[in-house]
């Protein structure tokens, strides 16, 4: 634990030398990242270039705008790319975030970057991770965002069905009500057809246990909140995976809970740096003199 | 060389400033009430725009999917049972808008009264409500 902690002072050292820097860097890298894997939607574009140009774009200007903002612009450049290949598809997913936006986004702007993570999670097949680390430190709150989170994963698949049944080069605005209607009963057996309620269910179940543990007033009861949610993460999609139709991989959950739950208590060992207070660089001046002060608060260890 | 305590107290005087400080100002240069009702104005303008997508694609699954007659559909026992939904919506966002909002504008005021009272020890008063003079301490 000692080396962990010197391994977080270091590391924050580090950071702190050049913080500003850094985070247009991370943000930069982050925006890279969700916009390059957007453009994944552009079925319907043979230029290459053209989205491109819009990932870079965007990853800069998620250099300069808040996390909300940068949301709203993820959002929109789905819809943007996915009206490429289907007008209807993408008023579809349009309406969708414009509904999660107008009913969650708005007043729980922070929390909601969970749904981001939590599919930053699933790309690098860890999703287990976002939960076991909301029960430390969102607690309930991030129920909403992680179930969402794993419906659009779950049915992301559903965007090349709905795209092909009501392609762009049949779109006419007469014709609209029309291909909705077989967009709907497509996605009415698609969606009934796979498990995610239950995968979401396990979830919260795990967020809402770990949270509570972290409110119980005893020795380790960080420590114990991950290993409760992990616990019941395992256990839970494994009877989900031998009762329900949801594919599931037993294998996959146990190890990928297990590596999620070390992460995050690694994480939770060195959590100061997530925490503003710490380390941090402050300058003022009075009638006398300039003051530049390094603050770097105690630890207890 | 200043002694240490006021380093101190600037010190986190200036913390404060830069973590917080625009943030709180912004948020209590309005009343509590204030606050709250604009907040909350906002949302529930956007839960009207939500409550009208979701009652109109409500209605085209009932017209266009199901096939239900036009007048079976629109009439007044119709109207008033998306009315109630409406305002239950509305009630129940207000509500939570209320709590949310209103705690970040007691925490922010929390924070702004430390502020004033570490500012009253570093000017040497001894309570909050005489600091009209100057502050000597400006933050860069």
């Amino acid at each position: 634990m000692g080396m962990l902690i010197k391994f977080g002072r270091s590391l924050t050292a580090f950071y702190k030398k050049a913080e500003v820097q850094f985070n247009i860097v991370f943000k930069l890298m982050a925006g890279l990242f969700v916009f390059g894997r957007l453009s994944v939607l552009a079925m319907g574009s043979d230029s290459t270039s053209k989205t491109l140009v819009i990932t870079l774009c965007c990853a800069v200007l998620t250099t300069l705008v808040s996390p909300s903002i940068f949301m709203l612009l993820g959002a929109l450049i789905a819809c943007l790319y996915l009206s490429m290949a289907s007008i209807e598809t993408a008023l579809v997913v349009f309406i969708f975030f414009f509904l999660i936006f107008v009913f969650y986004v708005r007043i729980f702007p922070k929390e909601s970057l969970v749904i981001p993570a939590m599919l930053t999670a699933y790309f690098f097949k860890i999703p287990y991770i976002v939960p076991v680390f909301a029960a430390l430190y969102i607690g309930p709150r991030a129920i909403v965002p992680v179930s969402a989170a794993v419906f659009i994963w779950s049915n992301t698949y559903l965007l090349k069905g709905m795209a092909e049944i009501a392609p762009k080069a049949d779109f006419t605005p007469i014709g609209i009500m029309d291909s909705a209607i077989n967009i709907y009963g497509y996605l009415q057996t698609a969606i009934n057809g796979n498990g995610w309620v239950f995968v979401a269910i396990v979830f919260c179940v795990a967020i809402i246990a770990g949270w509570a543990m972290t409110n119980v007033f005893i020795s380790y009861e960080r420590e114990l909140a991950i290993a409760v949610s992990g616990a019941i993460i395992i256990v839970g999609l494994l009877i989900v995976a031998v009762v329900t139709d949801a594919q599931v991989s037993i294998i996959g959950s146990i190890l990928g809970t297990i590596i999620s739950s070390a992460i995050v208590y690694v994480i939770q060992s060195m959590d100061f740096i997530l925490d503003y207070g710490t380390a941090q660089r402050v300058k003022f001046q009075d009638d006398n003199y300039y003051y530049y002060v390094k603050v770097v608060p105690k630890i207890n260890e | 060389m200043e002694d240490l305590k006021k380093i101190r107290i600037m010190t986190n005087l200036a913390i404060y400033d830069k973590n917080y400080g625009e943030e709180d100002r912004k948020i209590t240069s309005h009343y509590k009430r204030d606050y709250v009702y604009k907040k909350n104005l906002g949302i529930r303008i956007g839960v009207l725009l939500g409550s009208a997508v979701i009652i109109m694609l409500y209605y085209c699954y009932k017209l266009f999917v199901i096939e239900t007659d036009m007048f079976t559909v629109f009439n007044k026992a119709e109207a008033i049972k998306m009315g109630i939904a409406v305002v239950v919506l509305l009630v129940v966002y207000t509500i939570i808008g209320t709590i949310i909002n209103g705690e970040r504008y007691s925490l922010a005021e929390e924070r702004c009264l430390g502020y004033q009272r570490m500012l009253c020890k570093l000017n040497g008063k001894k309570n909050i409500h005489n600091t009209n003079e100057d502050n000597t301490n400006e933050r860069t």
